[in-house]
């Protein structure tokens, strides 16, 4: 599977955000870590192109007409480099998936795992790093041929970027056959497992929206951590502080929804985002993803 | 109207009035409100001060343009997406200068300025020296002011090369956020330039929309 990496772009010296009150005081910790990095860092570190492995798989050995499947992505990014999430933040370059199925095939959207929010000099950064999963949910054709085999290209873009920053382009091919019930579960499927599932899913959870508009989610903490929203920018859309209450281990969020059609480049007003749970790697996180009506 | 002009324009009718000089006094005509000054820029607010020298050390102050549209591109020379070669760069690709072009046929008075706040990692001399090669290979027919100590580009919250700034004749800001539609694909012909469309909306008398659409590119390389 041919991997390449070219041309230096893009953020550097992000550095985990901590919570958005200690901002002052984390610049300056910030710039004093940056100093330290930068006598240490040598000109010719800073221009070594870093090597992301690129692979995908299917979530199962054979797939079956009709049932769904998963086109898992992972991407090795070597330590202290980071790609980004579908939101980059303030700069950078989301990662895209692209899969190119046979006719016939439903392609859903492409699931990124919860990121790693940093401090660029420009604002936060949502970055990803280490062994990194999407998904991209398919669901063949009932008219699927029994004995044959199907063929998907899959093609990846992704920046990855430490000091320095460089494009990246990756490609595979997958050959699946095709089975009257869909095989076993291939290692693929285990790396998806923690990534984020709609809040509907999560048990005793509620989120609807609420005249204002307001997006207004409960249930039962998690001992990971408080809750918190990740907002994933959408043209036109703006969100308000988020308010939290938390009381006898059930939490209420609500987030004022904003809207400017002027700002939405014809895109329909949409809520997108993350609850998290803590913020570290492997805290679970949840997708908010509503459409809603602003009020006039 | 504010309580200073509305207090102001009671004692003078109110003068005319008592004195006789005027029966029916002829209602005042109405102050165009005049923005406050930020100092952080914002959309519909009075643009950030600036005065930056360029690349051939000619000053250039917002001041100087006053009655002019002025459009402020965010730029760095080694940037793909802004002055460095490549298929995504807004300036190797012609993208900018089509666009310079055409900013031209709508107003032929509009002001065009690239800003350089990089300075992470390098000296100044470097910056200027960088800059003047990119101006000379990509035919940039517009000065780059440099801003070495990112005081113009923290002011006007300038994230990404390219982000773009349009400011109206009367020197408030109308337009922030991206180049164009077209982060990825250089090939694409169906481009939509939000600085074209802008310009447009505001030669036309009416309020730029989308007044902002997420900047993308690299992000400022500010010194520390």
């Amino acid at each position: 599977m041919p991997t390449v990496d070219f041309q230096w772009v893009g953020s550097r010296y992000p550095t985990p955000l901590a919570t958005p009150v200690c901002y002052r005081g984390f610049m300056l910790i910030y710039a004093a870590l940056m100093a330290s990095t930068c006598l240490i860092a040598g000109s010719d570190d800073l221009q070594s192109r870093p090597r992301v492995q690129f692979e995908a798989a299917a979530s199962v050995s054979s797939i079956a007409p009709g049932t769904p499947f998963d086109v898992v992505c992972r991407f090795v990014v070597p330590p202290k480099w980071h790609i980004y999430w579908k939101d980059p933040g303030t700069g950078g370059l989301a990662t895209k998936v692209h899969v190119q199925p046979p006719p016939g095939f439903k392609v859903g959207k492409v699931r990124f795992p919860a990121p790693v929010t940093m401090l660029d000099p420009t604002g936060p950064v949502n970055a990803l790093d280490g062994r990194v999963h999407l998904a991209v949910a398919m669901t063949p054709p009932t008219t699927l041929a029994v004995g044959s085999e199907i063929v998907l290209g899959v093609e990846a873009e992704w920046l990855v970027c430490k000091e320095a920053c460089f494009l990246g382009r990756g490609e595979a091919t997958l050959r699946i056959p095709v089975t009257v019930k869909p095989g076993s579960a291939t290692a693929a499927a285990t790396w998806i497992q923690s990534l984020p599932r709609p809040i509907e899913k999560r048990p005793h959870t509620t989120a609807e929206l609420r005249p204002g508009p307001v997006l207004r989610i409960s249930g039962p903490c998690d001992p990971a951590g408080s809750p918190i929203f990740l907002l994933e920018s959408r043209p036109g859309v703006s969100v308000g502080d988020a308010v939290i209450h938390t009381k006898t281990g059930v939490f209420v969020m609500e987030i004022p929804l904003g809207y400017d059609s002027g700002d939405s480049i014809g895109q329909p007003p949409r809520i997108a985002g993350l609850v998290r749970f803590g913020v570290g790697r492997g805290d679970p996180a949840w997708e908010v993803d509503f459409p809603f009506t602003p009020e006039r | 109207m504010n309580i200073t002009t509305r207090a102001t324009w009671s004692a003078v009718i109110f003068t005319a009035v008592v004195s006789g000089v005027v029966a029916t006094p002829v209602p005042p005509p109405t102050p165009t409100p005049i923005p406050a000054p930020s100092a952080k820029a914002k959309v519909g607010q009075k643009a950030p001060a600036f005065s930056l020298s360029d690349t051939d050390g000619k000053q250039h102050a917002l001041k100087d343009y006053a009655g002019k549209i002025i459009v402020l591109e965010w730029f760095n020379a080694d940037c793909p997406f802004s002055g460095k070669d490549g298929r995504r760069s807004v300036h190797a690709t012609g993208r900018a200068t089509a666009v310079r072009k055409q900013l031209k046929i709508v107003d032929p008075g509009i002001v065009y300025l690239l800003v350089d706040s990089t300075a992470h990692r390098k000296t100044k001399p470097d910056i200027i020296a960088t800059d003047k090669a990119a101006r000379t290979q990509w035919k940039i027919d517009a000065p780059i002011l440099i801003d070495f100590d990112g005081k113009v580009g923290r002011a006007y919250s300038a994230k990404t090369t390219p982000h773009m700034f349009i400011i109206d004749e009367a020197g408030v800001l109308r337009y922030e956020g991206a180049f164009d539609d077209n982060q990825r694909n250089a090939d694409r012909d169906d481009t939509t330039n939000y600085v074209l469309a802008a310009v447009k909306k505001l030669k036309a008398g009416e309020p730029p929309s989308p007044s902002h659409v997420k900047s993308w590119g690299c992000s400022v390389k500010y010194g520390l």
